[in-house]
């Protein structure tokens, strides 16, 4: 118990390390650096929202960027509408999307195994942009926009360098990180996995099987709102294309692909490697056409080849194998049990092939 | 008179997303893969018929054996990539090599094409007037093609003793392998099929299509919804969808104001699902 | 140990990615040695590069107008260096660095902020209003003139950011083109009491294509008996086409992207016959639906481009035309005119200002035009200039119409236009 405690500590530590450091390395990079770490950032929280869903109960959502859009506009609308600050519509915004996220979680959590609740979510995901086009006082399909400030204001969250906007990322995914390695070791996060490897076995425990989903559904969807209103006021407006676009929906689903699900850190790294990548090699071969969604996408192909569990997947695993080497003698590799007991699980038990649900679902 | 029109569009339409959606219900029920590149492969097969008639002169049809056997080449090399990633690793890695080959894809065909829409009519077999508009007979035959795919498959599934393995596998790998499938094997010849009918479909569509190089994403929403309402894995099912969904398209397309025209078929979808839950199962 | 050690490493790779991305970001802005601002006044440099950024889409699907704007833009480029660069600034050479926002809104901001971080003295670009938006928020902050040759939302200049200009028309200026353009089109063919049908995108770009040309209709000239919008993602346009054709209006207007236009002009021709004497498929690219469909599309009509054989081409067109296909192998289209002009302006302004510090160039830009000869390629108008606004005082427009499986010029009524002839579809 001493042990499990003290990797608790020293999680969140190695965590407050690198927020210091990043804190201040934001500070020092130059303007495009900035411009092109806040949207690994942006994609990083955007992206662990995501994860969150996915990693602790398996279910593939592509219902996220509706979740961030309701955000965005939130925010961006009640400043316009009521001049109300985008800080305090951070609460609210949670709350209208927690709403929002529960009729949609009915409808597609309670389908017969998970290939069939991504379908659902990736169609609700699409009829949201005709949707929200379609309410006038949202602006339509034009959206709605913001004016520029002379100079900074904190209240209305409008800065003149990118690095606020980085920072304040920056702040989110701590905050999201440190949430989810807290979730991980709480009783509702065993309650998740336990769901997730089976869920026959868990409603046997006593496990409200169905009511845990749903919570989880409406709470990822809750912190995906806060980071889609910050990212709005990045830009100075809001409208459909911005976050339901097809480019967002594949963005999102990639860097929580790319991270892995078997760490919380996993999506803001995989962020900050494929955008990294992606900025990289579009500067390199904006001369012709093509070339530079070709080359990301053939990294991308590598990466899916080599780290197929994803960075953190792969981490996971290298991890494991180093650790247990030295054990192997007296077999008691069973000694690490408690303080790795939840990283093991992730590593060892892969999480169920989506399309096993033959044995559960028919 | 507008109204035949609009019907008969919704069904040529909807034949095109059957075909599409027979492939992918194949690959996601049998082949136990969520191919995400699965639109992709039928805009290889599109820019594969315009490649073939720029070059060699070949309208689709005569290009078709060549193209199919360049179809299950590719196909089985496809398969045996999500089998060494995919099935072993997890769903992650699956879903990664689905989506890295719908981003190669897509960039490979952006190079080579640009993003320019592309179209070109060959065979000109000029079409039959029906309600007063005119049906062009490359169309006809696409849908005659996807009505032939879907028999083909059904019965092949129902009564050949492959098909009743791969039904076997789909319900139970490993109670199949106890009685001796083998279940790799089947699983790799299905995702090997989808990809093939994929590419094929692409060439039948080719002579009425404008064709872009992001056609693989707009392809892979839409077997999606056929998948959703026809049930995975169910091939008469998919056929129904398509149908469904495109006569469905067209009538509000027709009639309704803009604002309904791109909720509505969706509206169906999710009406649709909330009255059946238990639609999905896989046959 | 062993964890805490490892989990340490993790936070120096994190530490490490983030200052990759400073010097991945750094490599990004590099390349751009450009006469900073302010202290290339007097004397200047003697033998410096002006840089000038274009913000716009090279790949993806807006690439389509990017690219060959990027090429417009250099053929500029070409022709103010061979006659002797920026003499007011000692001869200084242009020169153009790309940056790529890939069909993207979320790369406005971020291809704005390395345009700026890479110093150059302007901007131009963007073919998708969103991407301008979202950008010139940051140009707007850091005084550097933008000049959009491509996003046509009324938003853009509507906002009010001094430093932004409307390089080409806007949809209201768009839509009242197109009014005047159908009030001719009516005449000539004696179509009493037009009727239209409209169907347009339903994107931003549709919709508000739409409200202005309903604001320029105010009087209703025209009865409009069914207009109907269809989505973004559209791309069998068979019951659009059905539904046009079967409201029997004497005029079918379509307000959409290229492939919208393409695709309705083949149904039309192919499946579903109208009654109409007027098809305008605003939108479409007159080389693509010529090249792809020839005599199928005749009678179509669309937006055009200044072209050889047109009469009252301005002195240095057909050396930059034939400049252009020599080098690129393709015909120009509207969006590489819209990529000529915007390198022309910014010179004008370069020269009067004598400077290429931000304000200074915004300022400039306000009082420099553009003439035959010294950087307008259009016949009509014979002069280009910003207004109050910062719109075009006067922007061009032109109509062609396929005819014999060729595009001619119908409108405006230049000497020698061909004469329109009623739409046979």
């Amino acid at each position: 118990m001493k042990a499990l405690a003290n990797s608790r500590y020293v999680g969140l530590g190695v965590l407050a390390v690198f927020f210091v450091v990043a804190w201040f390395v934001v500070g020092g990079l130059d303007a495009s650096a900035v411009s092109i770490a806040v949207l690994a950032l942006y994609y990083g929280a955007a992206g662990t929202s995501f994860n969150f869903l996915y990693g602790s109960i398996g279910v593939f959502s592509l219902a996220q960027p509706v979740f961030l859009a309701v955000g965005g506009y939130t925010g961006v609308y009640l400043y316009l509408t009521y001049g109300i600050s985008p800080w305090l519509s951070i609460p609210i915004s949670c709350a209208v999307a927690g709403l929002i996220a529960l009729p949609i979680g009915l409808a597609s959590l309670r389908r017969p195994g998970a290939v069939m609740t991504a379908l659902v979510t990736l169609i609700i995901a699409e009829a949201a942009g005709p949707v929200v086009s379609a309410i006038k006082p949202l602006g339509g399909s034009i959206g709605l926009y913001l004016t520029l400030r002379s100079s900074d204001d904190l209240g209305a969250m409008q800065f003149g360098s990118g690095v606020a906007f980085a920072r304040i990322f920056l702040i989110v995914n701590v905050i999201l990180i440190a949430g989810l390695m807290w979730f991980n070791r709480s009783r509702a996060g065993y309650w998740a996995r336990a769901l997730r490897d089976s869920p026959e076995a868990a409603d046997a425990c006593g496990v409200p099987v169905f009511r845990v989903k749903l919570w989880i559904f409406v709470a990822s969807a809750m912190i995906a709102a806060p980071v889609g209103l910050i990212y709005a006021q990045y830009n100075l407006l809001v409208n459909t294309d911005l976050f339901l676009g097809t480019t967002t929906l594949f963005e999102v689903i990639v860097v929580a692909l790319v991270g892995g699900v078997a760490r919380s850190w996993g999506t803001l790294v995989g962020a900050l490697a494929i955008v990294e990548i992606s900025q990289n090699v579009t500067s390199a071969t904006s001369s012709r056409p093509g070339y530079g969604p070709l080359t990301f996408a053939c990294i991308f192909l590598v990466i899916a080849l080599l780290m197929p569990r994803g960075l953190s997947g792969t981490w996971a695993a290298w991890w494991e194998r180093r650790r247990r080497s030295p054990d192997q003698a007296g077999g008691i590799a069973a000694v690490g049990a408690p303080q790795h007991a939840a990283e093991r699980m992730a590593t060892q038990t892969p999480v169920p092939d989506m399309t096993a649900h033959s044995q559960r679902s028919e | 008179m507008f109204f035949g029109q609009l019907v008969i569009a919704g069904l040529l339409t909807g034949s095109v997303y059957s075909m599409i959606g027979v492939g992918f219900t194949l690959v996601l029920g049998v082949g136990k893969i969520a191919n995400f590149a699965h639109g992709s492969f039928v805009g290889v097969g599109l820019y594969f018929a315009l490649f073939m008639w720029q070059k060699a002169g070949l309208n689709p049809y005569e290009a078709l054996v060549p193209g199919l056997l360049a179809f299950i080449l590719i196909g089985w090399a496809v398969a045996e990539l999500f089998e060494w990633r995919g099935r072993k690793i997890g769903e992650i890695g699956e879903l990664l090599v689905g989506l890295a080959l719908l981003l190669t894809i897509g960039g490979l065909l952006e190079v080579l094409y640009t993003d320019n829409p592309r179209s070109f009519e060959a065979p000109s077999l000029g079409g039959v007037s029906v309600f007063g508009a005119t049906v062009p007979w490359t169309e006809i035959i696409a849908a005659i093609f996807t009505l032939a795919l879907a028999a083909a498959t059904y019965f092949f599934v129902r009564l050949s003793r492959w098909g009743r393995a791969m039904r076997a596998v789909a319900e139970n790998a490993t109670a199949a392998g106890l009685y001796g499938v083998r279940a790799p094997i089947t699983q790799r010849a299905a995702v090997t099929a989808s990809i093939a009918i994929a590419g094929v479909s692409g060439m039948f569509i080719a002579p009425f299509t404008v064709m872009t190089p992001d056609a693989g994403t707009s392809y892979l929403i839409s077997a999606f919804a056929v998948v959703i309402i026809g049930g995975i894995g169910r091939t008469m099912g998919a056929v129904a969808a398509g149908l469904a969904i495109g006569v469905v398209e067209a009538l509000t397309g027709g009639y309704l104001s803009s604002v309904w025209t791109t909720l509505a078929p969706l509206l169906v979808i999710l009406g649709f699902l909330l009255v059946r839950p238990e639609a999905g199962v896989a046959k | 140990m062993k964890h805490r050690r490892s989990l340490a490493g993790l936070a120096a790779v994190g530490a490490i990615v983030l200052a990759a991305c400073a010097s991945g970001g750094g490599g990004a802005s590099t390349g751009g040695n450009a006469g900073t601002g302010g202290g290339a006044a007097a004397g200047g440099s003697t033998s410096g590069t002006i840089t000038l950024g274009e913000v716009t889409d090279f790949t993806g699907v807006a690439s389509t107008y990017g690219v060959p704007e990027n090429q417009g833009a250099q053929i500029a480029a070409d022709e103010i260096n061979a006659a002797g660069g920026i003499k007011s600034l000692g001869g200084a050479k242009l020169q153009i660095q790309k940056f790529d926002t890939q069909s993207n809104p979320d790369q406005g901001v971020t291809q704005a902020t390395a345009a700026v971080a890479a110093k150059i003295a302007a901007v131009f670009g963007g073919e998708i209003s969103d991407t301008v938006l979202g950008g010139t928020n940051v140009t707007q902050r850091a005084g550097i003139p933008w000049i959009d040759t491509g996003g046509v939302a009324d938003e853009v200049h509507k906002r009010g950011y001094s430093t932004v200009f409307q390089g080409i028309e806007d949809n209201t200026q768009e839509a009242e083109s197109y009014h005047a353009f159908i009030g001719f089109a009516a005449k000539q063919l004696g179509i009493a009491d037009p009727t239209v049908a409209i169907s347009y995108s339903q994107a931003s770009y549709g919709q508000e294509f739409l409200q202005a040309w309903q604001a320029a209709n105010v009087n209703p000239t025209y009865k409009v008996v069914s207009s109907f919008g269809y989505p973004l993602t559209t791309t069998d346009f068979s019951s659009v086409a059905a539904r046009m054709a079967s409201s029997n209006a004497d005029i079918l207007f379509n307000m959409g992207y290229p492939a919208d236009g393409l695709e309705l002009t083949q149904e039309f021709s192919a499946k579903y016959h109208t009654s109409a004497k007027l098809w305008l498929a605003s939108g479409a690219n007159y080389v693509a639906v010529v090249s792809q469909l020839g005599a199928k599309s005749n009678g179509t009509i669309m937006g055009y481009v200044p072209a050889p054989g047109m009469p009252g081409l301005p002195a240095g067109f057909t050396q930059a035309y034939q400049e252009y296909k020599k080098k690129f192998n393709t015909d120009p289209n509207s969006q590489s005119w819209s990529g000529y002009t915007a390198v022309y302006f910014l010179a004008a302004a370069l020269e009067k200002a004598k400077s290429t510090a931000g304000p200074a160039l915004t300022a400039a830009l306000k009082q420099v035009t553009l003439t035959h000869g010294h950087g307008n390629p259009y016949p009509v108008p014979a002069v280009l200039k910003f207004g109050q606004d910062n719109t075009l005082v006067e922007a061009p427009g032109y109509y062609t119409q396929v005819q014999n499986g060729a595009s001619v010029l119908v409108y405006p009524s230049i000497a020698d236009a061909a004469k329109l002839l009623p739409y046979a579809g």
